[in-house]
């Protein structure tokens, strides 16, 4: 309260400059601030395992193979976000992550991690998410962490606003150009365009235990398989460049809709 | 302006118990007031308070070639404020190292209001927008993460963000302040629509009004002279550029042609005309609407297939009210200007 004196007497007389001073003033931390916290909810980590297959293999860089199309490729990029984390308990109480957004980027490894934190103590017996962003994000302008375009901006398209929610790059030998590369950069937010999938994954009979002391770990698997094969089978000779929402990235979004299935927890 | 823009000299109070006076200058807040009879915003700033030094930033930004990959364009090269920003003289915008871009760039005022930025709409946020010329190849190929490096490099810089931190939130909301803040509604016409006006329109201008409203109206609505709708005005395609409109974005055959309805304010200050710069001038806008429409798919409904009947005197005279939209408090205002700082 120091300066509330100077500059009652600079306006004094004025009674609007009092009222602005005590709203001013009542704002002050220190003043509001007096109640003790609550002791928190006692919280542990979890960490998110994806790892990338293709069937029961694990996925390779710049390594040939044959999907289940018959066709012969390569990876060389495969980047998804997911979002709206939320775990259950084996009593049904549910944590929900609070700015629950990140960018999967699958490099040479073909293993990427999440850690999880301020997860409530508990065992956790399945957990759903979704691949994309929901559309709230996508239509409310400047976003931070890992929506913010200066971490993701081979993720975000800048003239037809939106984030790519999946991006499988590679080459394949049925594609008709010289370069044989393919591009599924597959986005569209909301309407008839949506290609945002949710994931309800159950950990079987097992459970996920988060301890203060203890962090388990939740595998999944991500079959690239999927992508190109059902319900919709793509063909390279007439779908390379997907760049754009629209129904061809639709029918990808349908093709990765059971793409990541839940393999192991293992608790430590 | 400064009638508008009230500088609000009660912020020092408001800060007054925890900041040093300094800063408290600088971060005073601005007070808009939006006139009567005008629809709400789209954009209200009520997640991006605004401040004058929030405002000054995204003057500087808009301004300044660093947001280009070699320094050589910033936004005003393209929006350019004796133009109502827009670019004068240029068909279709051009960018670094002489690359020509395949769109006319339109004039900067009132984007509070526009649902959805560009031709198409594809943008959906004024505080995104300034990502889309950004990183385009042919305006100034430069990318968001390389743009904030520079400017964390920047003393000048790190002047102006003051004690936020240099980083894509800032820099952007601080934009679309500026961008925002470029209000346009002190036109003629503006000052003979008040009540009590001191202003009326001459006969001729009278006589296009009433032309317009009859019909221009229903798509260049009043008061902002848009309804921003995507709507297809029968232009013949330019082959060299084959642009599709809205079916860009969307990819339905329905949207083929259609764009985004331009406003009409400060229009004689904005030619060349139409999304590729195609007509030089007025006039030929005005006889372009008179003829029979060259391309059928998708014509708008409130369209005449064979084109407007409108006599030579009528053409002047809805010319002549389209004048009446030019607003000189818009490019004159100092506010807008190039803060010369580099
Ligand atoms: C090389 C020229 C060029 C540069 C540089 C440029 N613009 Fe533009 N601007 C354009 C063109 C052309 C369009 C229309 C593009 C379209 O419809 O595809 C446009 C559209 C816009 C729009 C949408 C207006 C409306 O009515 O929908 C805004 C806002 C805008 N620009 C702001 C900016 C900002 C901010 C910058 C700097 C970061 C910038 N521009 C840099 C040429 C340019
Ligand atoms: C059916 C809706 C519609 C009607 C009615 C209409 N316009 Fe337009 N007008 C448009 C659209 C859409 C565009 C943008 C077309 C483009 O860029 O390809 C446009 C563009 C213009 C432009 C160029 C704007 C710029 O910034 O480049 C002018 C000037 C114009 N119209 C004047 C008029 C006048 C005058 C009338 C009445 C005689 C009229 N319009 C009637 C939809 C309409």
């Amino acid at each position: 309260m120091i300066s509330k004196r100077p500059i009652h007497l600079l306006f004094k007389g004025t009674s609007l400059c009092l009222l602005l001073i005590l709203m001013a003033c009542k704002k002050d931390p220190v003043n509001t601030n007096t109640d003790p916290t609550p002791t928190p909810e006692a919280t542990g980590k979890l960490n998110l395992e994806f790892q990338a297959k293709v069937d029961t293999a694990r996925l390779a860089f710049n390594k040939l193979y044959i999907n289940l199309n018959g066709d012969s490729l390569m990876v060389t990029k495969f980047n998804y976000f997911i979002s709206n984390i939320v775990l259950t308990k084996s009593d049904n109480s549910v944590y929900s992550e609070s700015e629950s957004y990140h960018l999967v980027r699958h490099t040479s490894a073909t293993s990427f991690t999440l850690p999880l934190s301020n997860v409530p103590v508990g065992n956790y017996k399945s957990i759903s998410f979704m691949l994309g962003v929901d559309s709230t994000r996508n239509v409310s302008g400047t976003q931070s962490g890992d929506l913010d375009p200066v971490n993701v901006s081979d993720m975000f398209w800048s003239w037809n606003t939106g984030y790519i929610f999946l991006k499988l790059e590679g080459t394949a030998g049925n594609v008709p150009t010289s370069d044989k590369k393919f591009q599924f950069h597959i986005g569209g937010y909301g309407g008839i365009n949506k290609t945002q999938r949710r994931f309800n994954l159950s950990f079987g009979s097992a459970t996920a235990n988060v301890k203060e002391t203890a962090t388990p770990l939740v595998q999944l698997n991500v079959d690239v398989n999927e992508v190109f094969t059902k319900p919709y089978k793509l063909d390279f000779k007439t779908q390379y460049n997907i760049l754009n929402q629209g129904t061809t990235a639709k029918m990808v979004a349908d093709n990765y809709a059971d793409m990541i299935r839940f393999n192991l927890v293992q608790n430590n | 302006m400064k009638h508008f823009f009230i500088i609000a000299s009660f912020a020092a109070l408001f800060f007054g118990c925890k900041v040093d006076p300094k800063i408290v200058v600088a971060n005073s807040p601005i007070q808009e007031v939006l006139p009567d009879g005008w629809p709400k915003p789209v954009y209200t700033f009520s997640n991006n308070p605004l401040s004058e030094a929030k405002f000054q930033l995204g003057r500087a930004l808009f301004y300044d070639p660093i947001l280009s990959i070699d320094s050589t364009v910033s936004c005003a090269s393209c929006h350019q404020d004796f133009a109502a920003f827009a670019n004068a003289g240029h068909q279709l915008s051009h960018g670094i190292k002489e690359l020509n871009g395949n769109r006319n760039a339109p004039p900067l005022f009132n984007l509070n209001w526009h649902p959805y930025f560009m031709h198409d709409g594809g943008i959906n946020h004024i505080e995104v927008q300034p990502l889309g010329p950004i990183s385009n190849t042919v305006e100034m190929g430069e990318n968001i993460g390389h743009v904030i490096t520079k400017l964390q490099r920047s003393a000048r810089y790190r002047n102006l963000f003051g004690s936020d931190e240099i980083n894509s939130q800032n820099m952007l909301k601080a934009m679309a302040q500026f961008m925002g803040m470029l209000y346009s509604y002190n036109s003629k016409y503006d000052q003979v629509k008040k009540s009590g006006a001191q202003q009326s329109f001459t006969g001729s201008e009278f006589h296009g009004y009433q032309l317009f409203l009859t019909n221009c109206n229903g798509c260049h609505k009043e008061p902002l002279f848009s309804d921003f709708q995507f709507r297809s005005n029968g232009l013949k395609v330019n082959p060299a550029l084959n642009d599709s409109g809205r079916a860009h974005i969307t990819g339905l055959s329905t949207d083929k042609f259609k764009f985004k309805t331009p406003s009409l304010r400060n229009i004689a200050l904005t030619a060349p005309y139409m999304h590729d710069g195609r007509f030089e001038n007025l006039d030929s806008v005005l006889n372009y609407y008179t003829r029979a429409f060259e391309n059928t798919q998708n014509l708008d409904a409130q369209l005449p297939a064979g084109g407007f009947q409108f006599s030579a005197t009528d053409k002047k005279d809805i010319i002549n009210f389209l004048k009446t939209l030019s607003d000189t408090a818009l490019i004159n205002n100092a506010r807008f200007k190039d803060p010369k700082h580099f």
